[in-house]
């Protein structure tokens, strides 16, 4: 069952991979082309901006949930450093018990942030709840890949490992 | 209670306890808006807005050029840096500094830093018979050459928080790092003088020559970056961007150390670490707005100036708190953290905010090699397979240094903004 869930992550983290690797690149480009067009060609281009922006707000809640994954996230470790292994493994899923119920509220919020949009982009033919819609996106991410830690750490405190299944290319 | 109390008593508590900060911000915020009853759309709400700010996004693309620049262009740095320096004893130290002041100049980060030149260097001294302490301390203390020659990751979460000028910003943090570039090499030279470390083997004009010819193209980099900001071609943003692909092309065309498959990961593995750092910054935005609308900041100056009186006194009281919370916490934790706090009372003793700007981000960069969490020193100490009490050890001299530079940058303003207004 569990294997079965890590697998199911392990695709959707693989999406996650090839979109990412789109939008930086993306966002890279986009902000070359403006300063070429602006100081070789006096052609600004206002739109350039604010589209490297957005997706560069996307590419942060679709980055979000690899870094829980992979324990990516800054944080203060040197009280951790003490404690025995299997505290640390009962602290890490309880905090990946708090991210989700963050998220759950997080991605609440975000919702009702789309609902009451009214605005658009000045420069893009976008709305803004286009964007806002990064949100939701990224919490309900966050909450299925941190369920995932929740659980391998519980069990692992309580002395059951779970099988560790090698995953290529992920 | 205050609502911005909440927030730092549970801010700590949270972080302390294990949680990621970004959570413990999040949770924090969360808890301390329901008690002043803010509407929680709120969080979202500033999230965004901290997200949304064009000057942000060179962020991503300056740690991309860095990231880009480690897989086989850092060598060619430290290659060119060993020309003028190859014949003096202990050369691959100043090698080291030299090396991580021109890496310094595309990226903005300190970890960043020691892990591509410490990476290559520190075992190159170990195996020269250099002390391990030494090496491990040469290269994470000049890791914090990083961020402090611009651009800075650092000092654009400042300029985020404050609305200052990021391009001020990187000029007023150029003149006192290469002040400290200059100081920690002069500590080299004679280090490498008075414990007779070796020289590197004699080499001809020709194979000079050579050397500064191959390695052209990686320094081209820092002087692209550094002169379109200050040139004022571009933005800083463009300017990362540009950078960025600069050194994709030269790691893939020219050099062919980089490999399309290297280029899709390395892109890849780039969101994920920004990723990390910005939604820190977006949640910061939620819990700055409510740290300042509880009026903690007018407390926190009331407190403040009850104690201490002179401007003198304010500046040396900011520097130790900071000081303080490097040892325990990450740089940019700090900033989002304390910057809002302080500002009123930064306001009311009339510092200037550039100034301000500098002397905070000295402090955390001091942070970073400061134990029990220097990240740079803790990077350092697992290349060289040394502990951290011997490596801080030797990191002493160095940090006297950089201690220097720091009560320079607090009681001398022209040290910091003559250069920001001679060329704006």
């Amino acid at each position: 069952m569990l294997t079965q869930y890590t697998r199911f992550l392990d695709g959707v983290q693989r999406v996650i991979k090839v979109l990412e690797i789109i939008l930086l690149a993306g966002i890279t480009l986009i902000m070359v082309y403006q300063c070429m067009m602006r100081y070789i060609f006096q052609n600004a281009q206002p739109w350039c901006e604010e589209l490297a922006l957005y997706l560069s707000i996307y590419s942060i809640f679709l980055g979000i949930p690899i870094a829980v994954r992979r324990d990516n996230h800054l944080q203060v470790d040197f009280l951790l450093n003490f404690m025995s292994e299997r505290t640390r493994y009962l602290i890490s899923a309880i905090s990946s018990v708090a991210a989700i119920i963050f998220m759950m509220v997080f991605c609440y919020y975000g919702l009702s942030l789309i609902q009451h949009a009214t605005s658009a982009s000045t420069t893009l033919p976008l709305k803004m709840k286009d964007i806002y819609y990064s949100f939701p996106i990224g919490a309900v991410l966050t909450i299925l890949f941190s369920a995932e830690i929740a659980v391998t750490n519980f069990l692992k405190f309580l002395g059951k490992s779970p099988a560790d299944s090698k995953r290529e290319g992920v | 209670m205050n609502a911005g109390v909440i927030i730092f008593v549970l801010l700590l508590v949270l972080a302390f306890a294990g949680l990621p900060i970004y959570l413990s911000i999040g949770i924090a915020t969360m808890v301390a808006m329901v008690h002043a009853g803010f509407p929680l759309e709120a969080v979202a709400q500033k999230t965004f807005l901290g997200m949304n700010s064009a000057s942000l996004l060179c962020i991503p693309l300056f740690i991309l050029a860095g990231n880009i620049m480690a897989q086989g262009i850092t060598q060619k740095l430290i290659a060119a840096a060993n020309v003028p320096l190859g014949r003096v004893r202990g050369s691959l130290a100043s090698v080291t500094v030299l090396s991580s002041a021109l890496f310094g100049a595309i990226s903005g980060s300190a970890v960043a830093t020691v892990a591509a030149v410490g990476g290559m260097t520190v075992p190159a001294m170990v195996k020269e018979g250099y002390d391990k302490n030494y090496s491990v301390a040469c290269a994470s203390c000049s890791s914090l050459l990083g961020p402090m020659i611009p651009p800075s990751i650092s000092l654009v979460v400042y300029a985020s928080l404050t609305e200052t000028s990021i391009q001020k910003l990187f000029m007023a943090t150029a003149v006192p790092a290469v002040f400290c570039a200059v100081c920690f090499l002069v500590y080299t030279l004679y280090y490498g003088y008075k414990m007779k470390l070796p020289k590197q083997p004699q080499t001809t004009t020709k194979e000079k020559l050579h050397i500064l010819k191959d390695s052209i193209w990686a320094l081209f980099m820092p002087i692209i970056v550094l002169g379109l900001i200050f040139g004022g071609i571009c933005t800083v943003s463009e300017a990362a961007a540009i950078s960025s692909l600069y050194a994709a092309i030269v790691g893939i065309f020219i050099y062919r150390t980089i490999s399309l498959k290297n280029l899709m990961e390395t892109l890849y593995e780039t969101t994920i670490s920004v990723a990390a750092i910005m939604i820190l910054v977006g949640l910061s935005k939620a819990s700055a707005y409510v740290v300042i609308s509880s009026q903690l900041p007018s407390i926190f100056m009331g407190a403040m100036t009850s104690v201490v009186t002179s401007k003198f006194m304010v500046l040396l009281t900011i520097n130790v708190i900071f000081l303080i919370l490097g040892c325990l916490m990450e740089g940019n934790c700090i900033i989002v953290m304390m910057v809002p706090l302080m500002l009123s009372l930064v306001n009311s003793f009339g510092i200037d905010l550039i100034q301000f700007g500098i002397l905070t981000c000295i402090n955390i960069y001091i942070g970073c090699i400061t134990p029990p969490v220097g990240v740079s020193l803790l990077v350092g100490t697992k290349i060289g397979n040394a502990t951290v009490g011997g490596a801080f050890k030797a990191c002493l001299p160095f940090l006297i240094i950089a201690l220097v530079i720091l009560l320079m940058v607090t009681y001398i303003p022209s040290f910091t903004l003559w250069l920001p207004s001679v060329l704006a």
